[in-house]
């Protein structure tokens, strides 16, 4: 049918996989989530592919997504607070402390950091793809980073 | 204290030990698959709508002289904050099926004068169209012949009444009867076959099947026996007359096209599991009333993947341009840049993208819903259990609305939804394209 479509989905699977699972912080939740937007997107598919940035639309759909599933349950899932691997290495350990209290953030807050600091997006363009005020993704992320005990840098917050 | 580019760490660090996704591309075609059962009342409308095919685009300007455009990138190494797919091109202007072959195009209603919606099947002569008419999600429908010429339609069977959670499946014509399939997606595992006379008549049950029996893709009718192949392969036929289901001799690993042609790649899946990928060989053409098994696979060209045969047309791929033969090997020809896919339908027609091409003559017609600036949108092919002689769109150009455009995007999913104006559909009738020279 469409391949190029399929294609598309075989090539960048792996790299939306991972962007949904620091979305949502679970395996299942990441793997539902890449399928319900490959699902949607794949339907406009002709749409999509005359954008400039068709992987970027599918990125934004899925954090549209993530934000809105969470608003219609109104739940939070429980997460595991046993780290899913096993690490020697010191620093990774901390990663994944780190890793494990993120995973405990709201869906919200937790949407802010991943695009602002993981997709490295500018609060305007978060607040774009959120539905939501540059003031209130400045805020949010302000709470999360102080719940995790990150030191704020001026600098990252004025992009 | 931490700092930010601890975060940063963080989660670079969780993405890359995330856990390999399992078959994504799988999940999201059996999603598909499922949430069409679910919304249809007949599990083969999951083919029936098919978004577009940026493809055919390119195999089009291809067949303009442009360079070809790489359909599989490799997989990309860039970090997740640059995305890195490329946006295609905007489509040129190609010629659309009713420029091309304008006596085969005609105007058709999207519904049926009570209201019904038509669901169309396959083509059965040069005028006529077998479509399935449904009433209503929960009502049964009746499958009707519609003359596109005189603009009449007869009935040719009620469907009979079945319990909540049966799906009639697609229709197909034979000489003497039409015949359909029918299961139940929410608990597979079974199916049971109809006939009906082809100049209209009562239902007549075949019989009923279990098990990967049930797990039809395609199906035919002849005088005596319905035949079908499940997705595991093999054809299998039982009596109209009633009696057991059998193996024909000789189809393991075989799957029906037209009757009496069988292949030996999967394109028309409707079971479950994947089909054949694109660069599979055929490399069997089975006629499976004399028994005569082709082998097709010694006149593909080195080099060549995808190689597709008919009984009359053979084409494939080498990467650059498709490689077009006889399926006696004569003939051959190469175009640059066209990019085809999937089974040949009667016996000379392969989808492009966008596009309908015809091997026998090398002429292509763009079948597919338009804005009114040109905007290719959707199509939908017909429904038949068997390699469909119709493809249908929105008569009028399309509007596509999209949510996010107004001042104020909200945190609705910002994918533009097409309105389909109009009564009427544009119907391709492959039967009426005239037969070369």
């Amino acid at each position: 049918m469409d391949h190029t479509f399929d294609d598309f989905v075989r090539a960048r699977a792996s790299a939306l996989f991972r962007y949904a699972y620091v979305l949502t912080g679970n395996v299942d939740d990441a793997a539902d989530l890449v399928q319900d937007a490959l699902l949607r997107v794949g339907d406009a598919w002709p749409r999509v592919i005359r954008k400039d940035d068709p992987e970027g639309y599918v990125r934004t759909v899925m954090a549209r997504q993530h934000i809105s599933r969470w608003r219609t349950t109104r739940r939070e899932r429980l997460v595991a607070e046993t780290p899913e691997h096993g690490y020697i290495d010191d620093r990774l350990d901390a990663d994944n402390q780190l890793w494990i209290e993120v995973r405990g953030l709201p869906p919200k807050q937790r949407a802010v950091l991943v695009l602002r600091y993981y997709e490295d997006l500018p609060d305007t363009e978060i607040a774009r793809i959120l539905g939501i005020s540059p003031g209130t993704v400045r805020s949010q992320a302000a709470r999360a980073l102080d719940k995790l005990r990150i030191r704020r840098q001026a600098a990252k917050e004025e992009v | 204290m931490r700092t930010v580019q601890d975060l940063v760490t963080a989660l670079r660090t969780a993405a890359d030990t995330a856990p390999e996704p399992f078959d994504i591309l799988g999940g999201v075609a059996a999603r598909r698959r499922r949430r069409t059962r679910r919304r249809h009342r007949a599990a083969f409308a999951a083919a029936a709508v098919v978004t577009i095919v940026v493809a055919g685009t390119l195999a089009l300007r291809g067949a303009h002289g442009a360079q070809p455009i790489a359909a599989r990138p490799a997989m990309p190494t860039t970090p997740a904050t640059q995305p890195s797919w490329a946006g295609a091109p905007s489509p040129e202007r190609q010629p659309t099926a009713d420029e091309v072959w304008p006596e085969a195009v005609f105007l058709m209603p999207k519904k049926a004068a009570d209201g019904s919606a038509y669901r169309l099947q396959t083509a059965i002569s040069p005028t006529e169209v077998l479509v399935m008419a449904e009433a209503s999600f929960e009502k049964a429908g009746r499958i009707e012949v519609y003359d596109l010429k005189a603009h009449t339609s007869r009935v040719v069977v009620p469907m009979p009444q079945h319990p909540k959670g049966y799906f009639e499946q697609g229709a197909v014509a034979g000489d003497t009867y039409i015949a359909w399939w029918g299961t139940t997606p929410e608990s597979p595992g079974w199916a049971d076959f109809w006939v009906a006379p082809r100049e209209g008549g009562a239902p007549v049950k075949v019989g009923e099947v279990r098990g990967g029996l049930a797990d039809v893709d395609q199906m035919a009718v002849t005088r005596d026996h319905v035949i079908w192949s499940p997705a595991a392969g093999g054809v299998y036929r039982m009596p109209i007359s009633g009696g057991a289901p059998e193996r024909i001799p000789g189809t393991d690993g075989l799957w029906l096209t037209d009757w009496p042609s069988a292949v030996d790649v999967r394109d028309l899946w409707y079971g479950s599991g994947p089909p054949s990928s694109p660069e599979t060989n055929q490399s069997v053409l089975a006629d499976l009333k004399t028994g005569a098994r082709k082998d097709v696979g010694g006149i593909r060209p080195a080099g060549v993947t995808g190689w597709r045969c008919s009984t009359t047309w053979c084409y494939g791929s080498d990467g650059q341009s498709t490689v077009i033969s006889r399926t006696d090997g004569s003939a051959m020809r190469t175009v640059p840049g066209l990019m085809l896919s999937g089974t040949i339908h009667g016996g000379r027609f392969a989808e492009g993208g966008a596009g309908v091409y015809d091997l026998a003559t090398g002429r292509t017609g763009q079948v597919m819903a338009r804005t009114a600036e040109g905007e290719a949108s959707s199509r939908a092919v017909g429904t038949s259990a068997s390699p469909t002689l119709v493809y249908y769109w929105n008569a009028l150009p399309i509007v596509f609305k999209d949510p996010c455009a107004g001042p104020s995007p909200g945190t609705q999913d910002c994918v533009p939804a097409p309105a389909r104006p109009g009564k009427d559909f544009k119907v391709l009738n492959l039967a009426a394209i005239p037969p070369p020279g």
